[in-house]
């Protein structure tokens, strides 16, 4: 049970494909955690919305850091692979999985 | 309560340096502790206290420090990561002949066995990479 | 106390980023505090196996020429990521010593298992 903490956007890093590449190779019940230009994922935009689909198929929780969606003027208005999260929530997924992994 | 040991690898103009601090808050205010902050590579940076941004931009260092005051927080900051981006401390200056040291009160320069001793002594150690 | 089970990843280039080098410290110390250390070089992170680097002109530290050092400080778990050399068409003779691979099923199990993953 890993939260994957990942926080660049996936124009510009391969981050989150390699993350989700990782998730689609085994069966877990680990979840990703978005933070930062991560956030940028959930714009909806046809290269993005592929990725959705991905993380739709992987039926795994996707959580988005509430305050930088806020700070970046983007909708909180998400697609429904998404939950939103604030700091405090952040904090709890933190000690809910084993541990957090960065992907940067 | 759980604690924690954070790793910032991030400089004062990263995102990453400032959701780090907020994480620390959100952390605090939950409850649980922090066992140490760990200051690495560019992170070293939040300890300078030779920081003047521009008024319309917050001083992350200055905030650092203050929550490290107020919660007499272990704050480490990376010998070697230091020393190659120029953050001195007074024996440091005295020992290289430098003319200035510049480490911020309340941070506390040392090796990265600290970053270890995190890993094996707190529940959770959270990276926080630029 | 149990040892600790660290996995060390690492998926960025040379010479672009100072994390890497970073990366090998963190391992260094651990293996000095003497945990249990596995080493991953992912995707990009394969370059730093190219044995025909020149990093002398570049003022920063090549990865490669620690590693067949190791296995002194008890470091013996280092493995790539199965299909990463192949996309980039590099071929086993030309990196610094030969690796085990991992395909990333075992990448997610090594994952799992492991207390604590440092990924630069």
């Amino acid at each position: 049970m890993i939260l994957h903490l990942i926080n660049k956007s996936p124009a510009k890093s391969s981050a989150l494909e390699d993350c989700i590449a990782v998730l689609q190779a085994k069966k877990s019940t680990s979840a990703m955690m978005l933070i930062e230009d991560a956030v940028y994922l959930t714009v909806s935009q046809a290269g993005n919305e592929a990725l959705h689909e991905k993380i739709r198929t992987l039926a795994l929780p996707c959580y988005i850091l509430k305050e930088d969606l806020t700070i970046r003027g983007l909708s909180l208005d998400l697609a429904d692979c998404f939950s939103l999260v604030d700091y405090a929530g952040f904090v709890q997924l933190s000690l809910d999985y084993d541990k957090v992994q960065n992907w940067s | 309560m759980q604690s924690f040991t954070l790793v910032i690898y991030g400089s004062p103009e990263s995102q990453s340096s400032s959701t780090a601090l907020n994480y620390a808050r959100a952390l605090l205010k939950s409850g649980h502790e922090i066992y140490r902050l760990f200051f690495y590579q560019d992170g070293v940076l939040n300890a300078c206290s030779f920081n003047t941004p521009t008024q319309d931009e917050e001083n992350l260092p200055v905030i650092w420090q203050t929550l490290i005051q107020e919660h007499r927080i272990d704050a480490v900051v990376c010998v070697a990561s230091a020393l190659e981006r120029g953050i001195i401390d007074a024996a440091e200056a005295e020992r290289y002949e430098l003319p200035a040291s510049n480490l911020r009160e309340g941070f506390e320069i040392s090796g990265l066995g600290q970053l270890v001793d995190g890993l094996i002594n707190s529940d959770r150690l959270i990276n926080f990479l630029p | 106390m149990n040892p600790k089970n660290i996995l060390i990843i690492i998926r960025q280039a040379p010479y672009s980023s100072t994390l890497p080098a970073a990366a090998l410290d963190i391992l260094l110390t651990a293996a000095a505090f003497e945990q249990n250390i596995t080493l991953l070089f992912m995707g990009d992170g394969v370059l730093h196996l190219l044995s025909e680097q020149n990093a002398t002109s570049s003022g920063m530290r090549n990865i490669s020429k620690a590693l067949p050092s190791l296995e002194l400080y008890e470091v013996k778990k280092i493995f790539l990521e199965e299909s990463a050399l192949h996309k980039r068409k590099i071929e086993n003779e030309e990196l610094v010593m030969p690796l085990a691979t991992l395909s990333l099923p075992e990448i997610a199990e090594v994952t799992e298992k492991a207390d604590q993953v440092f990924n630069f």
